[in-house]
Parts: structure tokens; C-alpha cells; sequence
């Protein structure tokens, strides 16, 4: 029995509204996270009730739109906004508990949106084969009865030459396992010959892209201090002294809070008189 | 030998580590290791401490707080970095935040690799440590002789 | 009206395992107000998917944490299979609620120790490592790491546990029971520790649910959440499973809570020991995930719900991933309860949380 959970996109306005409702409504708020794309950040709020995950994404966020912050609606959230804004870049609004920038101070700024130019290169050779791929799918799909039959594999003398000379160097079971997949094979041919249903096509296996070939070649240690700054503004002078939070705005806390006094030790010593059974059974 | 290396006392700092090089350090104080029968003990307070066992890959944050524990400890004094983070910055080394490694922060003397480290080669580690603080306290007596 | 003083605690501090900074502000021995400054053990590994592929990325999930080691390689791999599409053997996810719940029953009694010793008792907390150390045996015995194993991998896990060791397991585990249950009356049943425990600290069950706190923390406030109550994985098969709730809501509660989590822990893996099925360890996983695929998860670690989330881009790098720890989530509750305790009991209520602050900052 799995969980599940959903992906909804919403609209950077209704985010302050949403979250009011899911609170109302009793949702359990999850975690707030980002995430860099091509078209800015993209924000999830994950929220949680009866086994059930929904996450309310607000796709393209960019440095021009502030985001409203939640911590009014879930005071938890405040780890990850400061987080979200120091991270990725993102213009958080009246977060409660607020550091300016001094949660982690990374050595270089808005790490996350940084990516390397292999990374680049590798996601975009994939967009470019998965398109290519829809578009031969889209061709592929209208002179169905041409291109529809299956394809039959067919075992020429050179093709047998060249697998008896691999198989004199494998082991006896992966001879055994190799001849025993060529009879399947053929006895499958002979029935689609015979008129029986073919079994379904296995996709053609993808080529290796070429970085994973190259990959032995291009390995090299990324350097240990990349973006580091030499000039007086560096994160090293900067982080010198433990920077603190704000102080001129402490968090105020919820207003259900404030009838949370603590007992001072003299009127807990006075509670304390008695001893209670342990509660749980631990036999 | 020396009184340098009698009962030396351990401060432990966790310098941007998983943790599980820090609870093996504590390991080895426990009852399952036990150096605490040589007379061990784990300090909270630099200037009381012989030996700094440091773990952990060293972040920008913690490049300032290291130095200045091992400024306020005592010579002599020697620094273990335990943990493969400790020493070369292990898996981490090329992340943004991490210097990659205790030796870009202060000197260090002896490495013990691991991922976790052992409590077996952290007993084996401040064993050399010990050889090494005694070392360096007959230098200073020299030193001191000479002046 | 007395005088207002700051007192820093941390980030190096005997009591503390990690590095955390507080700022106390005090006035006559109670503190008004203290804010939490993190970031000493920051490393950015999330942005590790970049370099290494997701299988290897599972080596960089065990090591956010050396505590929850297991729990986070676990919930990575179920994220990553998730997202592909992977149906995991039965016997593999048997053996990896196995090693989850021996990694709950090993934190639980590390911290117990290490709540010992927060309040003075050192001869506790040697005690309770020195039990720790016979759990750590088994880890070494199954997977050859006493810490971080290396044993799941997206697919299933690398090695098996076979019946002779099971039964070991299962001997084991009795055998420490019963000095289990000494050590837990020396926590539960003893005046020094219910003074220094008893009302301090407390939250709400209101603000429990209000400030969203999860695991042993929350359900110490009655929160009656755990997420190995809906079923995922093998935590489905077991025949019943109840959280451990206490309307205490203070740190003695908390105790009781996580010190009851043991023997229910072992409960679960002699119950699962017993009904394991057999069949492979792991399927084999060929390609990458989809571009723009998504994928989310949570799992109960010791210290509460964490949250996985994963989005593939076509190539065997993954775009994000994201690991929300129970900490994290909890840094608001601490916050709140830290108002107006004494400053004697403030490392009291910071090791109560269970803080794991490098899973908070990765």
C-alpha cells in the first residue's frame, strides 16, 4: 500500500490564499523547497493530510517577483525560505524569523543556480533526443501498416561466426543461457511465419551518449575553491566573525503561544510532589 | 616517557561533519573501547586539553572557530583529524561550501582515514599522537633551557 | 526587573555533539528569547547531483547524517525508484525495514545516552553505549560497517541477511531487552531525572500541530503521527501498528516516548524476521528518469517524518534532489520552547528535539 501524492500548479498570487486554505482545511504543512530551471526558480509547498501529499508549485519565479511569506500561516517554514533565499536567490517578504543572509553565508552566492557547462551540455543533448524521438514517433505512427510488422531476426553464416567466436571465450552457462535465447528467438520467428501474434517490439537500446564515453578522459577534480574572489569582499573577511541574525525584529510568536508560560521552578517544585506510574508498559 | 604523554586530555570538535565520526570518537570513550582506562578524558575547555581530535570536512563558517580552539590550547599540543572528511575532504571535497580538509585550517599531525573512522584506528591514531606530543615536549623543554 | 545578558552557547560546547550557535537572552537566570544560528556544518551537497549520477549520489545521501545514515540511503533509493518506476522485491524491502528499525532502536539508545549525560549522569551514559555496541555488532555482522553501511541501492539492497542470522538477530535483541528495561527504569522511574525533566519545556498539543513537528518530539504532544502508519514498503505487512502518543507534552514525555519506540521496534523486526519471504535482493535499474519527472516520499526516521523529492531530466544526473529532515522541521518548535526556561535547562530542551544539524544543513 503506497502513499500518494499529486503536483499542482498555482500562480504565484494565489500562494498566500492556497496556503490559508490548506490550513483551514486542516493540511499538515510538509517542507518548502526550490528548484532552478531555465525559466527561474520553481517553488513546492508540500502539505499532507489522511496519507495523501499535495504539493502546490509556483513555476518561473524570478528576482523581479517577491514571494510572499508563509510563516504568518506555519511558523516552520521560516528554516526554508531563509534557506530558499540564500540558496537560489529568491526575493522571500516578511519572513517571521529572519537571518539576512546569515543561515549558512555559503562561500559563494546563490550556489544552487549554478550549473556546470558538462551538466549544460548533457541536458540538452537529452531534451534534443527526446524530441527527436516524439518526432519519429509522430511520423512513425501514420503509415502504420507499412512500418507495423515486427521485426525478424534472421541468422546469416557471418552473424554465426561472429557469436561462435564469443562464445568460445564465455563461461559454459552463459553459452547455455545465449543458445537457449537464439532458440526462443527463432521458434518466435517461425510462428510469426506461421501467421501467430508477434511478441511485442523491445525498444531499440539508446546509444551510450558520448560524455559517459568520454567520461574516463574528461575526469578531473573540480577545483576545491571555484568562484572565489580575491578582492576585499571576500566570503572569507566577510564570514570572519560569527555574523548574527537581526535582532531589531525578534519573531513574535503565535498568539496560542502566549498562554504558554513556563512554570517557574518554585511553582514546579509544588507540581512535582508526586511521582506517577510509568505510563508505558515497557514488559 | 615523559609527563606530556601520562593521561592526555581529548577536546573533540565536530567541524562540519556527518556525525559519524563524532559518535565513533565517543565510541572509543565508552565501555566497548574504553581508552578512558588510560586515563582519557573528553574536556569541553581548550586549555585543558592535549590532544584536538577534529572531524569533518571544514566549512567557511568553521574555518574561524577551529583557529581559535587550537589557538587556546596549550603547548604543547597535537591535532588528530579523524575521518577521511578530516583529511582531504572525503566525499565533499568538491563541494561549494567545504575548504576540504582540517589542514587548510590549522596544522595537523596525524591522519586517520575512515568513512566512519574506526575506534580502533582513532586509538591507533592518538597512540602516535602521543608519541609525537612527547616529541614536541622535549623540544620545548630544550627551547626553554637555551632561553 | 532584572538584568538583560546574552549568553552564547555553542558552536563548541562539551555537551554538544554538533555545532549549533544559540544566543541566549537571559535576565536572571530565565531566558526571554533564544534564536538558533546555523550553518557550521553546511556543505551543499545537493548540488552533488551534478556530479555524481544517482547511483552513485546514494553514497553522498548516507553521509548527510552518520546517526540516520540507513533512513536516508533507504528513503533516497525509494525516491529514485518511485520515480522511475521501479517495483522493488519483497524480500529487499523486508530487509530494509529490517536494518531501518535496528538503525531506530541503535539512535534511540545513543540518545538516551546522550540525554544522560546532558543531565549529569555519566555512568548512564557509558551504560546505555556500551548496549549500543552489541546493536553496532549486528550492523557489522550484516552489512561490515558499524556506521554508515553502503547496503541499499536503487533496486533493492546489496546483501542479504540469511535464517541463521536472523535467529542471531532476534537472540540478540532479547538479550538486550531486559538490561534495556533496567536502563529505562534509571531514566523513568527515578526522582534526580523527573526534577530535571518533569514541565520543563513544554508545548502545547495545539502548537504541536500548529508549528507542523513530527516524530517522537510531536507525538510526546500528542500528535498522532508516524509515518509507518500508512503502510509503505514492508511497514504495509506488519499486523498492527499503533504510534506511541503521551499527552505529557514535556521532556519527560519525550523520554518515555522514544525509550517506549524500542521494544516496539523490536517487536516489528521479530515479527518481520519471522514472515520473510524469499526471492531476489534487487532488480536490476537500466536507463535514466524521464525529463521533468517528479517523484516524493517520506519515511519515519528516528527523529521524526523525512521528506524526499526527486526530478529527473533524461540524463542518469538528477536534476534536484531534495531531502527535508525532521529536524529542520522541528528548529521552530525548540525555538519556541526555549522561551522562558532556565538557562540550566536549555541544553536539556536542545537534546530533546533529537537535533540532527547536519541533516538540517547538508
Amino acid at each position: 500500500m503506497k502513499f500518494e501524492s499529486e503536483f499542482t500548479p498555482i500562480a504565484l498570487d494565489e500562494l498566500h490564499h492556497e496556503a490559508a486554505v490548506m490550513k483551514v482545511d486542516g493540511w499538515r504543512f510538509i517542507q518548502t523547497h526550490a528548484v532552478n530551471t531555465d525559466n527561474g526558480i520553481d517553488l513546492y509547498y508540500s502539505f499532507m493530510k489522511n496519507g495523501h501529499i499535495k504539493n502546490l508549485k509556483v513555476a518561473g519565479v524570478t528576482k523581479e517577483n517577491p514571494v510572499p511569506s508563509i510563516t504568518d500561516l506555519f511558523l516552520a517554514a521560516f528554516v526554508f525560505e531563509n534557506e530558499a533565499r540564500e540558496l537560489f536567490g529568491v526575493d522571500m517578504r516578511d519572513i517571521a524569523i529572519d537571518f539576512s543572509g546569515a543561515l549558512y553565508a555559503p562561500a559563494i552566492d546563490e550556489p544552487m543556480t549554478i550549473i556546470t557547462p558538462e551538466q549544460k551540455a548533457a541536458r540538452e543533448k537529452a531534451r534534443k533526443a527526446k524530441a527527436a524521438k516524439e518526432a519519429k514517433g509522430d511520423e512513425a505512427s501514420a503509415p502504420a501498416s507499412a512500418e507495423g510488422a515486427p521485426r525478424i531476426f534472421v541468422m546469416t553464416p557471418e552473424r554465426r561466426q561472429r557469436l561462435d567466436a564469443k562464445l568460445a571465450t564465455m563461461s559454459p552457462e552463459k553459452v547455455a543461457k545465449v543458445e537457449a535465447a537464439l532458440k526462443a528467438r527463432e521458434a518466435e520467428a517461425a510462428a510469426a511465419a506461421a501467421g501467430a501474434p508477434a511478441r511485442p517490439q523491445k525498444p531499440l537500446r539508446r546509444p551510450l551518449p558520448t560524455l559517459a564515453r568520454l567520461r574516463p578522459l574528461l575526469w578531473k577534480r573540480l577545483p576545491s575553491k571555484p568562484f572565489r574572489s580575491t578582492t576585499t569582499s571576500s566570503p572569507r573577511l566577510r564570514s570572519s566573525t560569527l555574523t548574527r541574525p537581526r535582532r531589531c525584529a525578534p519573531p513574535s510568536p503565535p498568539a496560542t503561544a502566549r498562554h504558554l508560560r513556563q512554570p517557574n521552578w518554585r511553582q514546579g517544585r509544588r507540581l512535582r510532589s508526586s511521582m506517577p506510574l510509568s505510563r508505558t508498559s515497557l514488559h | 616517557m615523559g609527563y606530556a604523554s601520562k593521561s592526555p586530555w581529548v577536546i573533540h570538535y565536530d567541524a562540519s561533519s556527518c556525525n559519524g565520526c563524532d559518535i565513533e570518537v565517543l565510541a572509543a570513550l565508552c565501555p566497548g573501547f574504553d581508552v578512558e582506562r588510560f586515563g582519557i578524558i573528553n574536556t569541553g575547555n581548550p586549555k585543558h586539553a592535549d590532544i584536538f581530535l577534529v572531524t569533518g570536512s571544514v566549512n567557511e563558517r568553521n574555518i574561524s572557530v577551529v583557529k581559535q580552539i587550537y589557538d587556546q590550547m596549550v603547548e604543547p599540543k597535537v591535532v588528530v583529524a579523524c575521518g577521511i572528511c578530516a583529511c582531504t575532504g572525503g566525499i565533499f571535497h568538491d563541494c561549494y561550501n567545504v575548504i576540504g580538509g582540517v589542514d587548510k585550517a590549522i596544522p595537523v599531525d596525524v591522519y586517520a582515514p575512515g568513512c566512519a573512522v574506526r575506534p580502533e584506528a582513532i586509538i591507533d591514531a592518538v597512540v602516535q599522537a602521543l608519541g609525537i606530543l612527547e616529541e614536541k615536549s622535549k623540544a620545548l623543554k630544550e627551547s626553554k633551557k637555551g632561553a | 526587573m532584572g538584568k538583560k545578558s546574552i549568553i552564547p552557547f555553542g558552536p563548541q560546547h562539551p555537551v554538544l555533539p554538533e555545532p549549533i550557535h544559540l544566543d541566549l537572552v537571559v535576565e536572571d537566570e530565565v531566558v526571554l528569547e533564544a534564536t538558533p544560528q546555523i550553518g557550521f556544518i553546511h556543505r551543499g551537497l545537493e548540488r552533488l547531483v551534478q556530479t555524481k549520477d544517482y547511483n552513485q549520489f546514494i553514497y553522498v545521501a548516507e553521509r548527510i547524517c552518520g546517526i540516520c545514515a540507513f533512513g536516508h540511503s533507504m528513503g533516497y533509493a525509494e525516491t529514485i525508484e518511485r520515480l522511475m518506476g521501479v517495483e522493488v522485491p519483497k524480500r529487499a524491502e523486508y530487509l530494509r525495514v529490517i536494518w531501518h528499525e535496528l538503525s531506530r532502536i541503535h539512535s534511540h539508545i545513543l540518545w538516551l545516552g546522550l540525554a544522560a549525560d546532558a543531565f549529569g549522569h555519566e555512568a548512564l551514559f557509558m551504560h546505555c553505549w556500551r548496549l549500543r555496541e552489541r546493536v553496532l555488532d549486528l550492523f557489522e555482522k550484516t552489512t561490515g560497517g558499524r556506521v554508515i553501511f553502503s547496503v541499499v541501492k536503487v533496486g533493492g539492497v546489496q546483501r542479504d541477511i540469511d535464517k541463521s542470522m536472523l535467529d542471531e538477530f532476534i537472540s540478540v535483541l532479547d538479550g538486550i531487552k531486559d538490561e534495556y528495561i533496567q536502563i529505562c527504569n534509571a531514566f523513568l522511574n527515578e526522582p534526580s531525572v523527573y526534577n530535571r525533566t518533569a514541565g520543563i519545556g513544554v508545548i502545547s498539543p495545539e502548537d504541536a500541530w500548529n508549528l507542523s513537528m513530527v516524530g517522537p518530539f510531536a507525538r510526546a504532544s500528542a500528535v498522532n503521527y508516524d509515518v509507518r502508519m500508512l503502510g509503505n514498503g514492508a511497514y504495509g505487512d506488519l499486523s498492527d501498528f499503533q504510534p506511541i502518543l503521551s499527552n505529557n507534552c514535556d521532556c519527560y514525555a519525550r523520554m518515555e516516548v522514544r525509550a517506549a519506540e524500542v521494544p516496539q521496534s523490536i517487536d516489528i523486526i521479530k515479527e518481520l524476521a519471522a514472515r520473510i519471504p524469499a526471492g531476489d535482493i534487487a532488480v536490476p535499474v537500466k536507463g535514466a528518469p524521464d525529463i521533468d519527472a517528479e517523484a516524493c516520499n517520506v519515511l519515519e526516521q528516528p527523529r521524526g517524518e523525512c521528506f524526499y523529492y526527486a526530478k529527473g531530466n533524461g540524463t542518469k544526473y538528477l536534476d534536484r534532489m531534495r531531502m527535508r529532515t525532521p529536524t529542520s522541521q522541528n528548529i521552530a518548535g525548540m525555538a519556541v520552547a526555549l522561551k522562558g526556561c532556565d538557562v540550566a535547562d536549555v541544553n536539556m530542551i536542545v537534546l530533546t528535539i533529537d537535533p540532527c544539524i547536519s541533516c538540517t544543513e547538508r
